[in-house]
C-alpha cells in the first residue's frame, strides 16, 4: 500500500512540475526593491528594464520582454525567458533592476532602444 | 498511513491557502509599473486615478555649466493600485513601454507624483522650468 501511495505521489509530483515549467531558453535572477517584488508572482509575464552605466552616460534600456516569473524570494526574482534577449549577454555597469508586468495574451516584441534623459527633451 | 496522505494534501494545498498577490488588469501593449512614492501619496492614491509625472535635474547649458529644471515627463497616467511593502509605499501606474523606460530614467533623479482630475483630458507640451524665469 505504502509503495503504492510513494508511486502515486511521485507521478503526481512529476505531472505538477511538467505544468508549472514554460519551455525557455535561459533562467535568470534579478534583484530587485520590495515594492517591485510585491507585485511579482510565479506566472506573471515580464519585461526586465535596466538602468546601465556606459561609458560614463546612465542609460534605460529593456533587457528582456515577455519573459516568465518562475520564483519571487524576497527581492530575488528568477525569471524564465521564452525569447531572444539580446542584451542578457553584455556585461555593463546596472545601476537598477525594474521588472514590469504586462497583460500575460500579450506576446509582442520589439526592439526597444536604450534612451538617455536627452531622449526624452528631443 | 493516514498521517502521511494528510501531510501530503496539506504540501499541495499550502500555495492556495496563503494570501494570494493581487492581479492586475493591465490592456495588450501597456505595461504595469512600481514607482515608490512617499507615504502620503501614496495614501491619497487610488486606482482609477491619474497623475502626472514631475522631474527635477541638472540640466547641461549649451553655454556650459548648468542648471536645475523641472519638467513634466508624463501626463494622465493611470492609477492602477497602490502598494506598501516593508515600511516603503508606491503606485502601480500603467505605462507605455517607452514611458516605462524613461520613468526609470527620471527615478534616477528627483522626481514628484502629482494628482490631477480623472476626467480632465488636457494633455500637451508644459514648458521646463527654471527658478530664474519665475523672477
Amino acid at each position: 500500500m505504502k509503495k503504492i501511495i510513494l508511486f502515486a505521489f511521485c507521478i503526481f509530483a512529476l505531472a505538477y512540475a511538467a505544468m508549472t515549467q514554460v519551455p525557455g531558453l535561459q533562467v535568470y535572477d534579478y534583484e530587485v526593491d520590495a515594492l517591485n517584488a510585491a507585485v511579482l508572482k510565479p506566472g506573471d509575464r515580464v519585461d526586465v528594464l535596466q538602468l546601465v552605466k556606459i561609458d560614463g552616460m546612465v542609460y534605460a534600456r529593456t533587457s528582456a520582454q515577455n519573459a516568465v516569473v518562475q520564483e519571487v524570494s524576497g527581492g530575488k526574482i528568477t525569471v524564465k525567458f521564452d525569447d531572444k534577449s539580446k542584451y542578457l549577454s553584455v556585461e555593463r555597469e546596472v545601476l537598477k533592476t525594474k521588472i514590469i508586468v504586462r497583460n500575460p495574451g500579450d506576446g509582442v516584441t520589439r526592439d526597444m532602444n536604450n534612451v538617455t534623459l536627452a531622449n526624452l527633451f528631443r | 498511513m493516514k498521517k502521511i496522505i494528510l501531510t501530503l494534501i496539506l504540501c499541495f494545498m499550502l500555495p492556495s491557502l496563503l494570501p494570494a498577490k493581487k492581479t492586475f488588469d493591465i490592456p495588450a501593449g501597456w505595461r504595469a509599473y512600481t514607482l515608490e512614492t512617499d507615504a502620503v501619496t501614496a495614501q491619497n492614491a487610488a486606482p482609477g486615478g491619474r497623475v502626472d509625472i514631475l522631474m527635477g535635474f541638472d540640466a547641461v547649458l549649451k553655454t556650459g555649466g548648468s542648471n536645475y529644471v523641472v519638467a513634466t515627463i508624463l501626463q494622465r497616467v493611470l492609477v492602477i493600485d497602490t502598494v506598501r511593502a516593508e515600511g516603503k509605499n508606491g503606485l502601480v501606474l500603467m505605462l507605455a513601454p517607452d514611458d516605462a523606460q524613461y520613468l526609470l530614467l527620471a527615478e534616477n533623479e528627483n522626481i514628484k507624483v502629482v494628482f490631477r482630475r480623472p476626467d480632465d483630458a488636457a494633455a500637451g507640451p508644459i514648458q521646463v522650468s527654471v527658478l530664474s524665469n519665475l523672477f
